[in-house]
């Protein structure tokens, strides 16, 4: 049993790779088989509640900053976040810092359309404006003159002809700040560059990677909750479809004969369990080993 | 000699205390130029060695298959798909809008191949992190020391705290895993081996029957659930690792920026 | 053994910063941004005490620089890719000239160079930005130089790979695995990738250094390679590995202004305290503002 323990201190990784890709594989091909229930983090629930706090015809400008490669992660947060601001009747403008992120957004915008949800108009509800190329001088320029940043939206049309931009100039005619990022620029930029001189309610959801570095501000309230990576796409997933069942028959928003869908987030977590509670196991299989060794030494 | 050495450091030394000065002095115009125009100026010239880099990877790998040089079959690889993406990017559109926004339309084959090609490999590099992740951890994650012991905690702590299966552990586990922590770090202080397990058998059973006591099974207080715990690493002591971590960085970032403004630092320049 | 004029530093350390100081807050005809004062101040008060230090260095004081192991390692690392006949690979990151760590990745490139040139090595620099490969060669070529190497310069080993940063990782990779490089250094920007970078270059067994600002990297830095300049420490390499007064010097400053930073952060717990207690009633974050939108 000790020299079993031993030799599995040196096993080889392929075996480590492969119990891993089972580990999420399963689950991801047959989500009912583990199935549990989600605790919600407390940052997750001041990013909701600060939503919630948002009152009919509230402004939000929301940031895409997320690519190809993030967007497991990153994409259900914002899904689940245009639900939630849409069921509520809030305008929403959408600007992309990253060359990828327009495609991210008309994808985001796409997959609400298609649930038939909400009746929604372009230009009336929400805006799309393009990739702008700057990083943290376009998060300045939104913050001081918004329309000195961008002229018209991703279809062409001239920004004095939308009539959701009425009154809207600048960071400052926005109720709240929703950044989406997987790097740089990111929820930083936005704290430093715009959010906090201009003191407008800022939150973000991030990748996991990231939580670490943005959590500073969260503590200091600079930034209000945030997601952080998976799990906390699908606590927020969790809410808002909480928060729909809750609405679907009373809220005109909403249209009461569609489906409601909890979310992909929330459907990946078991895989994401079980693969966290495989690699504790090797860690204490592997000190297991590391310490009779070193006693057999 | 001159344009490379004397000429590069006064360009230097003059943007980084023009870019300076665009912080702190009330001018419009050096707001402009430090806000709008050297940042375009850097993009036209990023966007000029992009040529560079493009032309690069082709003499590159162009040479590889003329000579026949070694692995220079994968260089095929890379030649094609530079040749796909121009062809789909600038000469064959696939979708009625005009080309130029065809790259956003879903109809274009430029589009399909950034989601059908680019997006899953991207996707995928990306989802190998979580065996690497894996295989790190398995390697690392050991009692060495007291540094090594503390990160192999934390790590564990915040794996299963932030997933649900953390919320399912019961508060009599995470009672086991904080004894065990204890009579690890003082492991090498007790000679006798039975002494050892009875005492930490005891002491696990002891304390779980008070748990008992207290009603702990029913409401078990913060310190033992361990998504409770994992919140308290990331806002206390994850945090305070971070803002020294940043801070530190911050004070480098500021040296160094004095030595390149100040032209001590011209090993940049190859000096 | 030159000694430090009196008369002439006291004019620029004491009598300039308080004249220039004055100057702001008076701002003659709003010549200053208001609401950056702190700021200025900060800056000011940072760059003299480097200043000094830099002085008191060139003046042929010895200043203490304690061992960083990974400083240490980079020539270890490089005599054992000459003994193995291996080359060097060294990935500057994956940000362009815009960031402070691609500045000191390539400011160490160079030094790196230098020694894989004196012991007739083979360094592969794979480039995220062409802008950096233009760099690095420049650096690369001007060290084989120095060391009077440069007909072991291969220009065509310091090339583009790809802007997409896991489309790098996975070059860079394929280069590690099919080279298998004896020694593997990371000094620059780095994201996500980090690890992707690191795991396959311990896989092929290669002594791994690297340094970065981005502190989210470092720990898997540190959990796969076997040396880690952390932090600051990234920054100070250029002038550790340079040697000269002046960079010393800097390094220096930069210890006294962080001790600054430790004790105003004491300051500003004492102050909140105070204020919890009802002592005081200071806004103390109102001084700590930047006014960067005008």
């Amino acid at each position: 049993m000790i020299n079993f323990l031993i030799k599995l201190g040196s096993i080889d990784r392929k075996i480590i790779f492969l119990l891993i890709a089972l580990s999420v594989l399963i689950p991801l091909l047959y989500p009912n088989l583990i199935e549990l229930p989600i605790k919600v983090d407390k940052n997750t629930e001041i990013v909701f509640n600060s939503i919630s706090e948002l009152k009919s015809g509230d402004k939000v400008l929301l940031s895409f900053a997320y690519g190809a490669s993030t967007k497991p992660e990153v994409h259900p947060m914002a899904i689940a976040l245009l639900k939630h601001l849409f069921a509520k009747d809030i305008k929403v403008f959408i600007v992309s810092l990253w060359p990828e992120s327009p495609i991210m957004a008309n994808q985001a915008i796409k997959e609400i359309v298609d649930t038939k949800l909400f009746n929604l108009t372009e230009g009336i509800d929400y805006a799309l404006f393009d990739y702008k190329t700057g990083g943290f001088i376009v998060i300045k320029g939104i913050a001081e003159n918004f329309r000195e940043v961008y002229k018209q939206d991703h279809n062409g049309t001239l920004i004095e002809d939308l009539v959701i931009m009425n009154n809207v100039y600048s960071v400052s005619d926005f109720n709240f700040v929703f950044d989406f990022s997987a790097g740089v620029p990111g929820n930083a930029e936005w704290v430093q560059y715009a959010c906090d001189p201009k003191k407008i309610p800022l939150s973000s959801g991030c990748t996991s990677i990231m939580v670490t570095d943005a959590i500073p501000y969260v503590e200091s309230g600079q930034l209000r909750g945030i997601l952080a990576g998976m799990p906390g796409a699908a606590e927020y997933e969790k809410m808002v479809y909480d928060f729909l069942v809750e609405e679907l028959n009373t809220n005109s928003n909403l249209n009461n004969d569609s489906l409601l869908t909890k979310g992909k987030a929330f459907s990946r977590m078991s895989a994401q369990s079980v693969a966290h509670l495989l690699m504790v196991i090797f860690i204490i299989l592997g000190n297991l080993s590391y310490y009779f060794s070193r006693k057999k030494n | 000699m001159f344009i490379k050495r004397q000429l590069a450091i006064v360009v230097m030394i003059s943007m980084g205390f023009l870019a300076l000065a665009g912080q702190f002095i009330n001018s419009e115009s050096l707001r402009e130029f430090t806000d709008k125009d050297a940042p375009q100026w850097y993009m036209i010239i990023a966007g000029f060695t992009a040529f560079l880099g493009c032309l690069n990877l082709l003499q590159l790998h162009t040479t590889n298959v003329i000579r026949k040089q070694k692995n220079w079959q994968y260089s095929i690889f890379t030649l094609l798909g530079f040749l796909l993406m121009i062809f789909f990017g600038f000469i064959y559109n696939g979708s009625p809008a005009d080309l130029g926004p065809h790259l956003k339309n879903e109809y274009s084959a430029f589009y399909w191949m950034y989601n059908y090609v680019y997006l899953p490999l991207s996707s995928t590099m990306f989802a190998l992190l979580a065996f690497f992740v894996a295989s790190a951890s398995y390697r690392a994650f050991r009692i060495r020391n007291f540094e090594a012991t503390l990160l192999l905690i934390s790590g564990v702590l915040l794996m299963l705290g932030r997933v649900p299966i953390g919320a399912l552990i019961p508060w009599w586990t995470v009672i086991v895993i904080y004894i065990s922590i204890l009579f690890a770090l003082f492991a090498s202080k007790i000679k006798n081996k039975k002494v050892f397990f009875f005492s930490y058998l005891g002491v696990n059973i002891f304390i779980i029957v008070l748990g008992f006591f207290l009603n702990w099974n029913i409401n078990s207080p913060d310190f033992l659930s361990i998504p409770l715990i994992q919140e308290w690493i990331m806002a206390v002591p994850a945090t305070a690792g971070s803002r020294a971590i940043m801070i530190g960085i911050a004070l480098g970032v500021v040296a160094q920026s004095f030595r390149i403004i100040t032209g001590r630092e011209r090993s940049i320049l190859g000096d | 053994m030159k000694r430090i004029n009196i008369n002439k530093d006291f004019i620029l350390f004491f009598g300039l910063p308080v004249f220039l100081i004055l100057i702001y807050f008076i701002n003659p005809s709003q010549l200053f941004v208001t609401g950056n004062e702190t700021s200025f101040i900060a800056i000011f008060i940072s760059c003299l005490t480097f200043e000094f230090f830099i002085r008191k260095a060139k003046s042929g004081e010895n200043f203490y620089m304690r061992p960083i192991p990974a400083m240490q390692a980079m020539e270890e690392a490089v005599g054992r890719a000459t003994e193995m006949g291996s080359s060097v690979l060294f990935v500057p990151g994956i940000s362009g000239l815009d960031e402070i760590d691609t500045i000191s990745g390539v400011i160490i490139l160079g030094h790196v160079a230098g020694m894989v040139a004196e012991y007739e090595a083979d360094l592969h620099v794979p480039c995220c930005v062409p802008i950096v490969m233009e760099a690095a060669k420049e650096s690369c070529k001007e060290a084989y130089l120095k060391k009077g190497r440069p007909d072991l310069y291969n220009d065509s080993k310091i090339h583009y790979v790809t802007d997409d940063q896991f489309a790098y990782a996975a070059g860079v990779n394929g280069i590690m695995l099919r080279e298998k490089p004896a020694a593997v250094f990371y000094q620059g920007k780095f994201y996500a990738e980090s690890l992707l970078l690191a795991e396959t270059g311990s896989s092929v067994g290669a002594i791994q250094i690297a340094g970065t600002g981005s502190s989210s990297q470092i720990p898997f830095f540190v959990t796969a390679c076997d040396y880690v300049l952390i932090g600051e420490e990234f920054y100070a390499a250029s002038a550790y590995l340079s040697g000269s007064p002046e960079m010393i010097g800097s390094i220096k400053g930069q210890d006294y202004v962080k001790l600054l930073c430790i004790i105003f952060i004491g300051l500003v717990v004492l102050l909140s305290f105070f204020n919890f207690v009802n002592i005081t009633q200071l806004d103390i974050s109102s001084f700590f503002k930047i006014n960067i939108i005008n």
